[in-house]
């Protein structure tokens, strides 16, 4: 347990490292359908969203048509 | 205040460590220097040029919505948290570019090619990258050559289209090259490239069928697998039977490249390409931090002087003096037009606020910059002689050994057949003389500076580490220029015939895949069969072709900042304009009508042809001549085209600029109408 009155290092770790880890999500496109279903609800919340699988399937081969990965 | 102060202490600590790196006449220089000098001025152009641009000439508006916001759909066009954009430009942009152009260009000293990593970088690489990245995200995320077009006219924007098009097949053909030459006649890199393949299958299965979307842990067992297959790859060198199996030379390695290829691109993308490129991605950002800290604890000593007698046009590795080429051979990591197009591809769409886009186009292209420094001290910190040996082609040295050390230490770079041979078997390959390319020397160096900083006995297994890691960045690039110089070909053809335009016909699919397979195939098999290693024609070709796209890409910018009236400001984008004009033109202009003819295309194409008829050509050479001097010519044209290309979009540009500055009318901006941003920045950087 922490102990009251001192800082928290364990949990600024934590916190740091929970940071970390949801930009790395963000790179690597893990967290992509929460983003997608969440702005599918802000927005259009009568539509039927794509399955998990359904919008990975999508987005992976739009990803990967476009140029990079030269230089 | 305490910005200010730091920023005087890194200007002092960086123009110190640039006075010392040019000053310095002493034997050896410690890389320390130049990891100084290169961050300290990274950190200065990005914490005031960029700002100063992005405040006074880009008028950055952090109130207006972007493209991300506005469109919107959840999908590609996305609200992203900087950093994320950050990094998912980075992993665009980065490749196997900046680790060899400095590499070989390293023939002439450290000192050219350091100086112009660092200054073209702030001045020019950064600035046309976070310009475009700007200049798309105001237009709805368009690209480069729609860009050209709205804004340039239909001229410039079908001069960007073939341009980029060219560009896409001889980056794959030289690159593919690269790989070639690090492969050739060494079981472990073959055996290692080769496991690659079911790897990048059975984790295209996992993200897609087993665990949809989890690609980070599929990325991790990636390249825990590939790490074990590179531990693997050593086995199979030890066990006779495995090594006969796996000893390639370069002819069967481009054909198993081009057959590969040729499959890969028909494939659906889930197969191959897009889990090699999560692993890829990984590999990529591991590396650079593992060698930063190497690096920065090994602390190498750089053996190589500041300038080698071949700033005169004489070098061994590619032809030509230190001006113009150093700039053609390091576009990568200093400017590149390459670039430009992922500035104007996926990133402006996720751009959130115009205020990030100095993070993402400038920060990025810097750690690229540095990625290219690092590459620096990796070819470096061998024994010059050693670095030429590994270098320069057979054709050049002689093809023994002992012809090649005699050659070499007459150059005043002492080396010894023993050494070559003692280096070759710490590393677990049965040579390492005339393995051009870069790769192969770069994977010494940073074997050597991973095994100080971790033990040497592993030399041989990071060797075989780097090896990998560069082979699969260029078969990712070898894939996904394959698909998009498809897409491309496919579009231009369905402008002719409408079926050839549906991207989903396959006759369509397997016709143009198949043509840009065999554009890139050709450059590929001419370079395996020439002996003096094929790099030294192709890598050329590569930066001219790399660096007439920076032009078109400026081009465009110079434009619209003319034609937005921010003609005080024009120099920002019209200063690296020119300088790169004045290159690459220089650099054409010698290839074409040198008479020398280790540097003309055209002189050497006419030497080897008289050769030819005169008899004076082994039965060997004699026989893959004609193929040679087809190519010559071919590539001579080609730089005439590229050159001609490249001044049609400037006058194009300067038509523009004459007629706005005599008040005519120009094309209207296509600058999207301003929309006030509804985003909360403090909200998207706690919610993503």
């Amino acid at each position: 347990m922490q102990q009251s009155g001192k800082p928290k290092p364990a949990a600024a770790a934590r916190q740091f490292l929970s940071a970390g880890l949801s930009l790395l999500r963000g790179v690597t496109g893990d967290d992509a359908y929460e983003k997608y279903a969440a702005h599918m609800a802000r927005t259009e919340p009568d539509t039927q969203v794509m399955s998990a699988r359904e919008f990975f399937r999508a987005q992976q081969e739009r990803q990967w048509s476009c140029i990079s990965g030269c230089c | 205040m305490w910005s200010k102060l730091v920023a005087a202490v890194l200007a002092v600590v960086g123009g110190f460590a640039v006075a010392g790196i040019a000053l310095q006449r002493d034997e050896h220089i410690n890389s320390l220097w130049l990891v100084t000098a290169s961050i300290c001025i990274y950190v200065l152009g990005y914490r005031f040029y960029a700002k100063w641009i992005e405040t006074r000439v880009f008028i950055a508006d952090t109130t207006r919505a972007t493209p991300a916001e506005r469109l919107n759909n959840g999908r590609d066009f996305i609200p992203t948290h900087r950093w994320v954009v950050f990094g998912h430009h980075f992993a665009a942009i980065a490749g196997a570019g900046p680790l060899v152009g400095p590499t070989l260009a390293m023939q002439f000293g450290y000192l050219p090619g350091t100086l112009w990593i660092i200054v073209g970088a702030v001045l020019g690489g950064c600035v046309q990258d976070m310009i475009i990245l700007f200049m798309s995200t105001r237009r709805d995320g368009r690209s480069l050559g729609q860009m050209a077009r709205d804004e340039l006219g239909r001229i410039g924007g079908t001069a960007a289209v073939i341009g980029t098009l060219l560009i896409v097949i001889i980056i794959i053909a030289v690159l593919g090259l690269v790989i070639v030459n690090a492969m050739k006649h060494s079981p472990w890199a073959t055996s290692t490239v080769l496991a690659t393949l079911p790897i990048a299958v059975l984790i295209g299965f996992y993200v897609r069928h087993w665990r949809p979307g989890h690609i980070m842990e599929g990325s991790i067992i990636g390249l825990v697998l590939i790490l074990g297959a590179v531990v693997a790859g050593g086995a199979i060198d030890h066990n006779p039977a495995l090594r006969d199996l796996l000893d390639w030379d370069g002819k069967s390695l481009a054909a198993f490249i081009i057959g590969y290829a040729l499959i890969a691109a028909v494939l659906p993308v889930w197969v191959l390409l897009a889990p090699r490129g999560y692993i890829s991605t990984f590999l990529k950002i591991a590396v650079v931090v593992l060698l930063a800290v190497s690096i920065l604890i090994m602390r190498p000593e750089i053996k190589m002087p500041a300038l080698t007698q071949f700033v005169d046009g004489t070098g061994p590795i590619f032809a030509g003096k230190v001006f113009p080429f150093v700039f053609i051979t390091i576009a990568c990591g200093a400017l590149s037009g390459f670039h430009a197009l992922v500035s104007s591809g996926t990133t402006p769409k996720l751009v959130s606020n115009e205020g990030d886009i100095r993070l993402a186009g400038y920060g990025s292209m810097a750690v690229e910059s540095f990625v290219g420094i690092m590459a620096v001290i990796a070819a470096t910190l061998l024994d010059p002689g050693v670095y030429f040996a590994i270098n320069t082609g057979a054709g050049v040295v002689g093809a023994s050994a002992a012809d090649a050390v005699a050659t070499i230490s007459g150059w005043g770079f002492p080396v010894t057949a023993d050494q070559m041979q003692q280096l070759a078997s710490d590393m677990g390959e049965s040579t390492l003389f005339a393995r051009t390319g870069g790769a192969p020397s770069l994977a010494v160096g940073m074997a050597s500076i991973f095994g100080t900083a971790f033990g040497k006995h592993l030399l041989g297994l990071w060797y075989h580490f780097a090896i990998m890691f560069e082979a699969v960045f260029i078969l990712t690039t070898v894939d996904a220029g394959t698909r998009v110089g498809r897409f491309m070909l496919q579009d231009a053809m369905g402008q002719i015939w409408k079926p050839m335009g549906r991207t989903s016909w396959y006759p369509s699919v397997i016709l143009s895949s198949a043509l840009i397979v065999a554009g890139w195939g050709y450059f590929l098999y001419v370079g395996v069969v020439d002996p003096n290693g094929g790099i030294n024609i192709l890598w050329p070709l590569f930066g001219i072709a790399n660096q007439m796209l920076a032009a078109i890409a400026l081009t465009v910018a110079t434009g619209i900042l003319i034609k937005t009236g921010r003609w005080k400001h024009v120099w920002v984008t019209a200063l690296p304009l020119a300088w790169i004009m004045i290159v690459t033109t220089t650099a054409a202009w010698q290839k074409i009508f040198s008479t020398d003819p280790k540097l003309g295309f055209f002189a050497a194409a006419s030497d080897l042809a008289a050769k030819l008829a005169s008899g004076q050509l082994p039965a060997a050479r004699a026989e893959v001549a004609p193929t040679l001097i087809f190519n010559q010519q071919l590539d001579g044209c080609l730089t005439i085209f590229f050159t001609v290309l490249m001044w049609i979009v400037l006058l194009a540009m300067v038509r523009i600029a004459v007629r706005q500055a005599r008040g005519l009318p120009v094309l209207p901006s296509s600058e999207s109408p301003y929309v006030p941003t509804r985003l909360d920045a403090a909200a998207l950087a706690r919610v993503h």
